[in-house]
């Protein structure tokens, strides 16, 4: 199989969920000598990216879309200890969880494994957050983005305590903040001070992605 | 006077009311009219009723929805439920401690009768308060959460939708034993007298299941609780606070009286859309919006928010204005008080707009 073979039976693997050919496709990268990581981007993230497209269009759904993740999830286990962390060309760092007193977290782990597949460093904290947890983190990491999200109105108050905090640390111009989840809103985001609000998964990984140019371009 | 079920009455059969019906799902949120706390309202039926008709009296919305929380069900089967003194109590499954933590574990599954299982107990007890105290002018919607909802309560939705893909026959008589179980809480709740019976079908959504996964795993054994009720001339109403709700698919399985939504149908473009494409079939219950509106909004806002609604919605009658979701527990209960004085000034029938 050539390359360009591997890579797009890989990208096909990952949206049909196939978790078997996904392992057997890693494996020829390995034999092949293809870098593991154009294997991942290339192959199991250009996958993911139509996975994310059609999961928009209403075209695949929750258990399809946790296929892909198995799959995608099969083939890192088998090249991550081929990569080279130094030859990983940086994206930018996000620290993620869902908000302290809330514990549901589809929503977020539909986000953080998108974000993952667009080559996004992700600190995944999980569910029932501490306020202060997300702040801490992300001034070890150095993270430039802290996402957020809530299914309840009786939670969704953190978020904004997550914001004072950055306040109160003094490095609220150095994270900005995107939060999402069913109990908020864009008109929330803008009561609380949040540079940004993604109604859904796929809105979310594109206004990182762009909340991500501007901090490069130093906005 | 009108009272409240003479309204709702009127607009469930597409006549005329005085004016729009309204019932912002003013549920958790009525703990905090009588003064407790969100743990005790949870767990006894008879304070929770003295909450539901303070919260009535001094808000003056259209009917009771006896929604407790998602986790009434799955209790009844075991599953441990976590109760925060301030905040809707859930399932411990979604802090790891799910009863079927494997597939062998769906064994666990075993029928209960609901009048023995504690919350199933709690929630007949409230129907049966309110129908006996207030029953005569104000409606009692019970409620029933679906099959599949249910299920994963207990499992989590993401290990649940994996197993619909992979170990599908398990799935299929965990779901049998809990729809058996479903089908006699519907009795018994039905039994109280309430005239409706809501059914909350979450999972037919476009963001959650296809419809075919929906079908296979809720549609063919949720009809059977819809059937049920019936049984009892109880009317039969849908909640789905999904993305996209299936609107059509919910119609053929389960032929509702009426559906209770908070974002517009899938293939309807909006408000007008969904009441062209579906205004006939259905009663409409909605569609106020609560991320962007009852919660970070001022009565203001909510009252401009249901002129809009009133608008789009309330010609031909046929639509009940409310909350697209419960009305958020810690919201200000000015906003749902907007509500009713919305109706009251821009609901009344004939509508300006007609």
């Amino acid at each position: 199989m050539s390359t360009e073979e591997i890579l797009a039976g890989l990208a096909k693997a990952v949206i049909d969920g196939d978790s078997d050919k996904a392992k057997e496709l890693a494996h020829k990268v390995l034999e092949a000598r293809i870098d593991p990581y154009k294997a991942m981007m290339d192959g199991c993230g250009a996958g993911m990216k139509i996975v994310g497209e059609k999961y928009q269009n209403g075209e695949m759904f929750i258990p399809e879309i946790l296929c892909s993740a198995e799959a995608m999830y099969a083939v890192m286990d088998i090249l991550s200890p081929h990569i080279k962390v130094e030859e990983i060309p940086y994206t930018g760092k996000v620290v993620a969880g869902v908000i302290e007193g809330d514990i549901h977290d589809i929503g977020k782990n539909l986000l953080v494994m998108l974000l993952k597949a667009s080559g996004f460093e992700v600190i995944d904290l999980g569910r029932d957050v501490a306020t202060k947890d997300f702040v801490q983190k992300a001034k070890e990491e150095r993270a430039e983005i802290i996402a957020m999200s809530t299914l309840m109105t009786t939670t969704a108050p953190g978020m904004k305590r997550v914001i004072d905090i950055l306040f109160e640390e003094g490095i609220r111009d150095k994270v900005k903040t995107i939060i999402g989840g069913a109990a908020v809103s864009k008109e929330f985001a803008k009561t609380i001070g949040a540079d940004a609000y993604g109604e859904e998964v796929a809105d979310g990984i594109k206004i990182i992605q762009d909340l991500m140019m501007a901090i490069k371009r130093g906005g | 006077m009108v009272t409240p079920l003479e309204r709702v009455v009127a607009a469930l059969t597409y006549k005329n009311p005085d004016r729009v019906p309204a019932g912002p799902l003013v549920c958790g949120a009525s703990r905090r009219v009588y003064g407790v706390t969100y743990d005790v309202w949870a767990r006894d039926p008879v304070i929770a009723a003295k909450c539901f008709m303070a919260a009535q009296e001094m808000i003056g919305f259209d009917g009771f929805l006896t929604l407790i929380d998602l986790s009434v069900e799955p209790a009844a089967f075991g599953q441990k439920v976590i109760y925060p003194v301030e905040s809707t109590p859930l399932s411990a499954a979604f802090k790891g401690d799910m009863l079927i933590k494997s597939i062998d574990d769906y064994d666990k599954i075993q029928y209960v009768d609901p009048k023995k299982a504690d919350r199933m107990r709690d929630e007949i007890k409230l129907c049966e308060i309110l129908v006996q105290t207030k029953g005569k002018e104000v409606p009692t919607m019970g409620f029933l959460y679906g099959p599949a909802g249910t299920l994963s309560m207990m499992r989590t939705l993401e290990k649940l939708s994996l197993d619909c893909v992979k170990n599908k026959s398990v799935v299929h008589k965990a779901l049998k034993v809990i729809n058996d179980v479903l089908i006699d809480y519907a009795k018994a709740e039905c039994e109280t007298g309430i005239p409706a019976l809501v059914l909350d079908v979450l999972y037919a959504s476009k963001m959650i299941w296809s419809r075919k996964t929906y079908e296979e795993f809720e549609g063919q054994y949720c009809s059977k609780v819809a059937d049920e009720a019936k049984k009892h001339n109880t009317l039969i109403f849908l909640h789905n606070c999904g993305h996209g709700p299936y609107f059509d698919t919910m119609i053929s399985w389960y032929k509702p009286h009426a559906i209770s939504f908070h974002y517009v149908p899938d293939g309807c473009k909006d408000y007008y859309d969904t009441k062209e494409k579906y205004g006939k079939q259905v009663v409409l219950i909605g569609q106020l919006d609560n991320p962007r509106v009852m919660y970070p909004g001022t009565p203001e806002d909510v009252m401009n928010h249901c002129r809009e609604q009133i608008k789009a919605y309330g010609p031909g009658s046929g639509f009940i204005i409310a909350t697209g979701c419960e009305f958020p527990p810690n919201a200000s209960l000015l906003n749902a008080r907007a509500v009713v004085e919305a109706t009251e000034k821009w609901g009344r029938y004939p509508l300006l707009t007609e």
